[in-house]
């Protein structure tokens, strides 16, 4: 071998050393071009290097994913996670379709493709298991949904979107991560709402316009911000003369959220919001939790969304705790328009059933959680309470954990997780439920809907979560 | 059929026929359309015992035919794709380029347009599709319209990686099968822009535009600093050996050399 092909080949291994496996000629072209013009190399000797990178590069299997030219950074995770889960109920009425004590081994997928575009533009794409909205458990061995017997499950779209921000304004469009500061005693975690957001941070939306410069702002002890969502759930057909509720089910939710360092280790958050429907026939079955198990008036038909006028407010205080994480928080529903949806939907109307009571428009939260799972060894604790008025929230979007998603309802919620790896959780969720008012029409609970027909729940949630 | 065809020429290629040497050339229809072809007379000149069978269809078919093994050099004006190399890789090949002339790739306009020059920016928007009137560069208002290589073409690749920054081009582009239909196209069409081979604007009815202040010359394409330079290449399996080895030497030397200039190429050397 020549002096001068070690010394090409050895150019060429160091080009393959910094730039990785991935190295392709065309990277390392640049470097390339500039050893020509300096006379290092000739043109034919660095094409001659180029042509070894490639046939390097053909030969490894690193470096053979090929993105598209208009992505900036591409993101790939999801998560598998193994659960067991126990129920018991104790129903009012006997008649419930349903279950009075159920356990279940269940599995849930999910994979995630979030991107980054050129010019603030980015994106994401969730596949999960399970069509419910509130929910992506499959049950292993389901013979109510055609799995039994090792039968394979179907995968579905649980998020597509995309969006453009900059310092200050960020619009998003498609099925996505919910925008709202909120806790599960409103919104499901699960929910991927779907329709336009639009986030304004007013801090810095007043400093870009005030001085055109948005990052002056950025070391602020304040945040303020201001959400708005417009969700279509259900769209229906306007031109059909004999649809009776021919127009389309819009959510409207508006949030400000404004938080304030009270000092280095202390946090405080507030977001008071407010939420409310379009009148509208929901003509398609929604899936998920309570909702999946009684099609009845509170989540399908046209009465579904009528009277859903919901003044929201979480908030929360973190702070540090003997060096762990630590928060208090709290969650506040109110339904002003909870006595036409108690008559409505319910049957209350004080004459011939139960009466309404401002208690049944009133769904409330309060609670602490400690620590938190980032890496091996971490570990966290929560404890809740909370009370879940007939009327006060949207029975289709509220937790399907806590009492099976049922209305009427008041309990605690306390759980556990554990990092047996940075990316092995496991974790223990215990929820203790029981009927909020128990005079109701038709018995203790009201018989004609279901959502609200338990006396009691009690679930167990074991988990074992891997994230990749 | 087709097969038999292809194992009789791979045989010919491989062994040679009895007597007499038979190369063949396949590729790119900038190196394959002039100058390959008066390379090949001029040592046919010296060596009349060599035949040769020269296909210009684009870069592209020049790394197929070598895959193939159907060809004993491909001419390309672009590099060889990773999938090619991968692919020649997978049957024991080994593609080897060799530089044998540089090129500038020209932006050409119809000689009555009156546009002298566009920036590199204007051209990226102009092949694709962002600007579709002249009036938008400064020139009479009217329709653009785009004449490009066909996808086979090495210049068809070369010219979105060096001026469109790999952006797609315009829908509207019209793909044209070699330089000389760009050139023809372009001269009937006042309203026609297109790209050509250095060797090819030496043409009636069309008129070579300045990018960014510069026209390709010699000096500037050798230094790279014409925006649309690139080198053009032989490529073989392997080091050149044989007849393979003979023709690649002749095109490098001076007098193989001074042809690639006549031509309208830049020497390599």
């Amino acid at each position: 071998m020549t002096k001068i092909s070690i010394t090409l080949r050895a150019l060429a291994a160091a080009l393959l050393l910094g730039g990785g496996a991935v190295a392709h000629a065309q990277d390392s072209g640049a470097l390339l071009d500039a050893l020509v013009r300096k006379k290092v190399l000739t043109s034919q000797e660095a094409e001659d290097v180029r042509a070894d990178l490639v046939r390097e590069n053909a030969t490894s299997n690193a470096g053979k994913l090929q993105l598209s030219n208009s992505i900036t950074s591409l993101k790939l995770y999801g998560d598998v996670r193994l659960r067991y889960q126990n129920d018991t109920k104790d129903p009012q009425v006997a008649v419930v379709t349903g279950v009075d004590q159920r356990s279940r081994e269940r599995i849930r997928l999910r994979l995630n493709g979030d991107f980054t575009l050129a010019g603030g533009f980015f994106g994401g794409v969730q596949l999960q298991t399970i069509q419910n909205a509130d929910s992506g458990n499959q049950t292993m061995g389901d013979s109510g949904t055609g799995a039994a017997g090792f039968s394979n499950y179907n995968i579905y779209i649980s998020r597509a979107y995309f969006g453009w921000g900059n310092d200050w304004l960020t619009l998003v469009g498609g099925k996505q991560p919910n925008p709202f500061y909120t806790t599960d005693l409103i919104w499901d975690a699960d929910i991927n709402p779907e329709g336009f957001v639009e986030k304004v941070d007013l801090i810095k939306a007043f400093s870009a316009l005030t001085t055109n410069d948005s990052t002056l702002q950025s070391e602020s002890r304040f945040e303020l911000s201001l959400v708005a969502g417009q969700f279509v759930f259900c769209d229906n057909n306007e031109y059909n003369p004999s649809n009776l509720g021919n127009t389309d089910a819009w959510l409207f939710n508006t949030q400000l959220i404004a938080s304030a360092k009270l000092t280095d280790k202390v946090k405080l958050t507030v977001a008071p919001g407010y939420m409310t429907y379009t009148s509208g026939n929901v003509t398609n079955s929604v899936t998920g939790g309570a909702a999946g198990k009684f099609n009845e008036t509170a989540f399908y038909g046209k009465d579904a969304t009528r009277n859903l006028s919901i003044v929201t407010a979480p908030g929360d205080v973190s702070f540090t705790l003997c060096g762990l994480k630590a928060k208090v928080l709290w969650d506040l529903g109110y339904n002003t328009a909870g006595a036409k949806r108690a008559e409505a939907i319910y049957g209350l109307n004080g004459r011939t059933t139960s009466a309404h009571s401002h208690q049944d428009d009133l769904a409330w939260l309060a609670g602490v959680q400690f620590g938190e799972n980032k890496k091996a060894g971490d570990w966290s604790v929560l404890a809740n309470f909370r009370q879940t008025g007939l009327t006060a929230v949207d029975p289709n979007l509220n937790d399907s954990d806590f009492a099976l998603g049922q209305l009427n309802m008041q309990g605690i919620k306390v759980g556990a997780a554990y990092n047996f790896t940075d990316f092995c959780v496991g974790a223990v969720t215990y929820y203790d439920a029981w009927n909020l008012r128990s005079d109701l029409f038709g018995g203790q609970t009201t018989a004609n809907q279901k959502i609200a027909n338990a006396n009691a729940v009690q679930i167990l949630q074991v988990d074992l979560n891997v994230k990749f | 059929m087709k097969k038999l065809i292809a194992i009789a020429t791979a045989l010919a290629v491989s062994a040679g026929f009895a007597g007499a040497e038979q190369l063949v050339i396949k590729g790119s229809d900038t190196l394959g359309a002039k100058l390959v072809p008066q390379l090949a007379e001029a040592y046919k000149a010296e060596n009349p015992n060599t035949s040769f069978n020269i296909a210009a269809e684009g870069s592209s078919t020049g790394f197929a035919a070598l895959i193939d093994q159907t060809a004993n050099i491909g001419m390309s004006s672009r590099r060889a794709k990773s999938t090619e190399i991968s692919a020649a890789l997978a049957k024991g090949l080994d593609l080897r380029p060799t530089i044998v002339a540089w090129d500038g790739i020209a932006i050409i306009l119809n000689s009555a347009n009156p546009i002298q020059g566009l920036t590199k920016k204007q051209v990226e928007q102009i092949f694709t599709g962002d600007i579709t009137d002249w009036s938008a560069v400064g020139g009479k208002p009217g329709k653009i319209s785009i004449y490009t290589r066909n996808t086979a073409s090495g210049t068809y690749a070369d010219f979105k990686e060096l001026a469109m920054s790999k952006r797609d081009y315009a829908g509207s582009a019209q793909k044209m099968a070699g330089n000389e239909q760009i050139v023809s196209e372009v001269a009937k069409n006042p309203s026609g822009i297109g790209y050509v081979g250095l060797a090819y604007v030496k043409a009636s009815g069309i008129k070579v535009a300045a990018v960014d202040g510069k026209t390709p010359n010699q000096s500037d394409i050798r230094d790279k600093t014409y925006p649309y330079s690139r080198p053009t290449f032989y490529y073989t399996n392997g080091a050149p050996a044989g007849a393979t080895k003979s023709f690649v030497d002749f095109t490098l030397s001076a007098k193989g050399q001074k042809i690639v200039e006549q031509v309208g190429f830049v020497p390599v050397k």
